[in-house]
């Protein structure tokens, strides 16, 4: 009991987590130089699951990926540290209540630990997407070209390719270019019920937990245009996604709630100051 | 047309870039000085206006050193209004260094591509930008409260570094966001292994969280923590500017 309490108050330690950033800024800055020399090594995490790359890129090539393996361990030392400091901060609030101050300045208060809590959300959020879920790459599809969808028993067909050239004389290096696509997508489920999405650049299309994405395409000029198409599409499903942008947004509910409290702090404090001399 | 636009891009900032130089020149009459920085940010911004043209609705990469010097020199003439001359005086010659740099080893001939069309890549930049901008102005305040205590003069603003740098934080921490947004929609994941750069952004991004960490909680003395924003000036330049400049061009009108 007294070596997990003396644990858990190492864990909260505000100066751990001091410590554990600047160790994770030297290893980041050490990890630079080795993605700089062998960027090959660590392309491979867009496609493979985490523990695929783990025991292949990065067991096999560890004077160059040692530090990917230091930053996994600062990161889950950098978790449990911020987990605890902001349960044992959070109770703290919780017990003292709202105190002299008004409700809205008693919850503002809270608004670095969101931060905290959405950062933890983002992480393990990450992590999800890196140890489970699917990537299959590379779906090669022309018009009227069927993929299964990860062995579901949902389909996946390539209905209509519309194709946007760049039309006008602003962009000359566009002109007759593809600028963007219309992909018409029409997915089939196990039943033969069909959903008709639209997919295009930086427009992923999203349907049952899975999401497409456009990786490569052809025509992508006009001269080519009489030829048959393709689109080479990416099928993910990512369960960490969802978490990650939720945290985004949390994290975003946090840092607004400190800038109102820091703008009202300021406010409170400003005659002060100014009677004293100019800030 | 584009290749015209490039090079009226680099015309307009190399004009920029001088008058940054004579604003740092001419430090000693302060209104000609304030002039030449005004006239600069407005060369500058012109020239990030002319690239935008020749790119819009798409954003071409490697633009955001001439966004940071365009956002350190609209803080500087923010800071001149306001009043805190000795801020500005401490910031010009970062900006014409980062100015001159940026005008003698561009990366500015990569064209924009169609994944860029999206406003996540413009928040991006501007964001990052404005970020790098407040941390570059946190580590100049930082130097200028560490002089005055060294020759014993009491800091008039002894806590505006912090301030500047939590407010490049938020900055930073969006611009990282927007990125995830568009790496997402156009890569399929928030984060994408193919920019060594990516590193280094984080390394920053933890750089600068430590730094608010030792603002929020008053840990550290003061002395302290300016001397942690100066050095996070350094990590900057190497890690965060450097990369997103290129090989030495030498300026058209002077072949």
């Amino acid at each position: 009991m007294r070596a997990a309490k003396a644990i858990w108050s190492f864990l909260g330690r505000a100066d751990l987590t001091l410590y554990v950033l600047l160790a994770l800024v030297a290893d980041l800055c050490a990890g630079f130089f080795h993605f700089r020399a062998e960027p090959q090594l660590f392309g491979p995490l867009d496609r493979l699951m985490l523990w695929d790359w783990i025991t292949t890129y990065g067991r096999f090539h560890l004077a160059e990926t040692w530090w990917f393996f230091v930053f996994m361990g600062l990161m889950l030392l950098l978790v449990l540290n911020t987990s605890v400091c902001t349960i044992n901060r959070v109770a703290g609030l919780i017990r003292i209540r709202s105190g002299e101050t008004g409700r809205l300045d008693y919850l503002l208060r809270f608004s670095p630990h969101l931060m905290h809590l959405a950062f933890l959300v983002l992480l393990v959020s990450m992590l999800a997407s890196y140890v489970v879920g699917v990537n299959l790459r590379n779906n090669i599809l022309s018009p009227g070209r069927t993929v299964d969808l990860a062995q579901t028993g949902h389909r996946l067909r390539l209905e209509k390719m519309e194709v946007e050239y760049y039309q006008g004389r602003r962009l000359s290096f566009f002109e007759n270019r593809a600028i963007d696509q219309d992909l018409t997508l029409a997915f089939t489920d196990p039943r033969g019920r069909e959903t008709v999405r639209h997919l295009g650049i930086n427009k992923p299309v999203r349907y049952r937990g899975f999401s497409v994405h456009i990786k490569n395409y052809q025509p992508q000029t006009r001269n080519r245009a009489g030829r048959p198409g393709w689109a080479n599409l990416i099928v993910r499903k990512d369960p960490g996604v969802g978490g990650f942008f939720a945290g985004v947004g949390l994290f975003v509910l946090g840092l607004t709630g400190y800038l109102i409290q820091t703008l009202r702090k300021n406010a409170r404090s400003g005659p002060k100051e100014q009677a004293h001399g100019p800030a | 047309m584009t290749l015209l636009l490039n090079q009226w891009t680099l015309n307009a900032f190399y004009l920029a870039a001088g008058f940054y130089v004579l604003a740092l020149a001419a430090l000693r009459f302060e209104r000609l000085s304030g002039l030449l920085l005004a006239l600069g940010f407005s060369a500058n911004l012109a020239s990030v206006g002319i690239k935008l043209y020749g790119s819009w609705p798409m954003q071409a990469p490697h633009q955001e050193p001439f966004w940071l010097v365009l956002c350190l020199a609209g803080l500087g003439l923010g800071v001149l209004l306001s009043g805190k001359r000795d801020l500005v005086r401490g910031l010009l010659p970062v900006i014409a260094f980062l100015a001159l740099y940026t005008a003698l080893f561009p990366k500015s001939d990569y064209l924009p591509f169609p994944r860029s069309r999206t406003v996540f890549a413009h928040l991006m930049v501007l964001l990052s930008g404005l970020g790098k901008a407040l941390f570059c102005a946190a580590g100049v305040e930082a130097a200028l409260f560490l002089r005055r205590r060294k020759k014993g003069v009491r800091p008039l603003r002894p806590r505006l570094f912090g301030r500047l740098a939590v407010w490049g934080f938020i900055s930073f921490t969006l611009s990282l966001f927007a990125a995830d947004t568009w790496s997402y929609l156009g890569w399929t994941s928030p984060v994408v292994w193919r920019e060594y750069i990516m590193t280094s952004v984080m390394a920053v991004w933890f750089y600068y969280g430590a730094f608010l960490h030792l603002y929020l909680l008053q840990s550290w003395s003061l002395g302290r923590q300016a001397w942690f924003a100066l050095a996070g000036l350094a990590l900057l330049f190497y890690f965060a500017y450097l990369p997103e400049t290129g090989q030495f061009l030498m300026p058209r009108f002077l072949i």
